[in-house]
């Protein structure tokens, strides 16, 4: 019985998770009037591929073709660049934290990973206020600067672990060998730590992928709108067919499947096999 | 090469002592080998000759320079750590050539040079590995490979071999002994292992608690031990002891243990002085199990040299056999032994004389072991004869453990 049971809740577990995916993909590849029948078609019959042609490939500066296509690479620059940034500066700090003795390294540790605890909204307005006054307000340099700001506690956190994980004579080996605390970083530290970086890196970017709040606040028009923001002013205008809408969500669950594709060579274990022992 | 002096060197962490006040001078080009129980200090005095120790106070000198504010990379030492500590990113041979990149030193020197440790250390046809493609016993030739490539002033070793098998760590330790006379270089090497002491040793530095014990050859480490910690430490299996009175015997000194009594040497007396002092009074003696013998093995063993053993155990080693025995005397209670043997040893020891006080012997007793020739035909339960060679007998003041001399 225990067995059934199991398998059961699996079952439900997962078609209760991957069933909305399903649903985007099996309805982006068909036309809107078969989408909207009843009962439902549980394949994408008649299928077309008419939603994923009017977003790509079109050229021009307007319609939704352009504003899928900016809005496309806006968020891929804004999450790149803060993914680059978030995990360039949590490398050092972990580091730190993890290495250095300084005077309240605990209370600095932890009360970066208290600023998560925050909820995103208390610090949307003084944020927007502090960005608006340096001019920063709808760039690209805004946007990945706030990005970074609310990414690098969790970020420095997973690295901080990671590194503290490494046997602490690798280091004093580079040391002997003649190496700077730097050059033991970058040298040493950092070449074993690739599957904590590239699982660093992918979660920042997911969570730079997934912004909505701040970017609806600081980006005010298509030259730094990411996608989230632009799909659901679509989504309100109610002209575009849901179809369409989920062509969109299927591309643009595309690319950061590709990026944790990409790296998830790098998340292999027994990179630190044969150090030690 | 260089000269290494500690001089009143402490090392305290969070309050404790690791070590105190170490005074230890290193020759050019020795081997000294620094041994102790775990927790000794031994491992810390070495971490600040490398510098990854801060030094408490004292200073610790190579060549004359005090070293205790320059950073490890500018010490001019290469280390060999425990657990070997190989960047496990690089292959055999960058693992080799990083301290001389980092160094700046000509690619074509590296390459020789690189090479040149390969092949005396029979790594030429590993170089392309990775460290996790290789045995224990290769990673531990490509750590020593590590340290040898850079021509150092020093190699300061920890615990090089004690992740290897037995059969390896002999052959790993002769190549180290002839690494070292064939390169000369000043090496400092910790072990908690005292046969490696002995064998690797030109001289060898015995540590307890962070304090120096000891200093000195390893024979005379073996025999003159300069106090019961010493003396039960150094040797395998260790040093038997008791409490016992110093009298006055019809042709000379006695040692008398129990019911029993044996010679004192004229020469051993003359070589200790003190000894005399301790005419009529207790002390502590010191017989190690492979000065006695099975008297009934030799022709004319001195009878005021023989003491009788009811054997409670025979093992059996092949060119030897260890007999073990009850003594009826009241064992020695210091402390230092009970760390010198390991504490399981002791509580062993203390158990096999309270089973033995079961057993309805009168008073207090103490087990012995005898290592005596394969040809014993002694069998627990039975009754033995022992000679014990009284030019090999140690004497230890009850109160303070130190040798008497």
């Amino acid at each position: 019985m225990r067995g059934y049971g199991k398998a059961i809740a699996v079952v439900a577990v997962v078609v209760w998770s991957v069933f909305p995916v399903y649903w985007a993909l099996n309805t982006s590849f068909t036309t809107t009037s078969a989408a909207e029948s009843v009962p439902a078609h549980f394949v994408p019959l008649p299928f077309t591929a008419h939603n994923y042609s009017t977003l790509i490939g079109q050229t021009g500066t307007q319609g939704v073709s352009y504003q899928f296509t900016r809005s496309f690479l806006n968020a891929t620059i804004e999450s790149g660049l803060a993914t680059i940034l978030t995990v360039a500066t949590a490398l050092f700090a972990a580091y730190a934290f993890a290495r250095l003795e300084f005077r309240f390294k605990r209370l600095i540790l932890f009360g970066t990973l208290a600023t998560l605890m925050l909820p995103a909204y208390a610090t949307l307005i003084p944020l927007y206020r502090i960005m608006s006054s340096v001019g920063l307000v709808n760039t690209y340099p805004g946007i990945v600067l706030v990005y970074s700001s609310g990414f690098l506690p969790l970020a420095i956190w997973i690295l901080y672990n990671y590194f503290a994980s490494i046997p602490r004579e690798l280091e004093e080996a580079a040391f002997v060998d003649g190496a700077t605390p730097v050059v033991a970083l970058l040298r040493v530290i950092i070449p074993v730590s690739t599957p904590g970086i590239a699982a660093t890196a992918i979660i920042v970017f997911l969570m730079g992928w997934a912004q909505f709040i701040f970017p609806l606040v600081l980006s005010s028009d298509l030259s730094t709108q990411p996608l989230t923001v632009v799909v659901a002013a679509l989504y309100g205008q109610r002209i575009v067919p849901f179809t369409l809408l989920n062509a969109i969500g299927v591309l643009a669950a595309a690319l950061p499947g590709i990026i944790a594709l990409a790296l998830n060579r790098y998340i292999v274990q027994g990179v630190m096999a044969g150090s030690i022992k | 090469m260089a000269e290494i002096t500690y001089e009143n060197v402490t090392k305290v962490f969070d309050g404790t002592q690791a070590v105190k006040d170490l005074n230890l001078e290193i020759h050019d080009g020795e081997f000294m080998v620094v041994v102790g129980p775990s927790g000794c200090g031994k491992t810390t005095a070495l971490r600040m000759l490398a510098g990854l120790e801060e030094v408490t106070s004292g200073r610790i000198l190579i060549d004359g320079r005090e070293v205790n504010n320059v950073e490890p990379r500018d010490r001019d030492i290469a280390m060999v750590f425990q657990n070997y500590a190989l960047y496990p990113h690089l292959s055999v041979y960058d693992n080799m050539a990083f301290g001389l990149k980092l160094r700046h030193t000509p690619k074509a020197e590296i390459d020789q040079r690189v090479r040149e440790a390969a092949s005396i250390l029979q790594l030429d046809t590993l170089l392309d590995r990775k460290p996790r493609q290789l045995s224990g016993g290769q990673r531990q030739r490509v750590a020593m490979g590590r340290a040898i490539v850079r021509h150092p002033k020093a190699f300061l070793m920890d615990e090089p071999l004690s992740n290897l098998d037995a059969k390896l760590r002999v052959q790993m330790r002769a190549q180290i002994a002839r690494l070292q006379r064939t390169l000369g270089v000043t090496t400092v090497y910790v072990t908690h292992d005292q046969v490696e002491a002995m064998t690797l040793g030109d001289r060898v530095a015995v540590m307890r608690s962070g304090v120096l014990q000891q200093v000195a050859r390893p024979h005379e480490v073996y025999a003159r031990p300069s106090n019961v910690f010493v003396a039960g430490f150094i040797g395998s299996p260790a040093m038997n002891m008791v409490e016992a009175e110093l009298r006055q015997g019809p042709d000379g000194l006695r040692a008398a243990f129990g019911s029993q009594a044996i010679r004192v040497d004229e020469g051993e007396l003359r070589a200790r002085p003190g000894l005399r002092a301790y005419l009529g009074r207790r002390l502590i003696l010191g017989i190690r199990p492979e000065n006695m013998e099975d008297a009934s093995l030799l022709s004319n063993a001195d009878p005021a040299s023989i003491i009788q053993a009811k054997v409670e155990l025979r093992e059996e080693l092949g060119a030897e056999v260890d007999v073990h025995f009850a003594v009826d005397a009241p064992p020695v209670g210091v402390e230092d032994i009970a760390e010198a043997i390991g504490s399981e040893a002791a509580e062993a020891r203390a158990l096999a004389a309270a089973t033995g006080k079961e057993k309805g012997e009168a008073g207090a007793s103490t087990m012995f072991v005898a290592r005596v020739a394969a040809q014993s035909e002694a069998r627990a339960g039975q009754t033995m004869t022992l000679f014990v060679d009284p030019r090999a007998l140690h004497f230890f003041d009850p109160e303070t453990g130190q040798a008497i001399t």
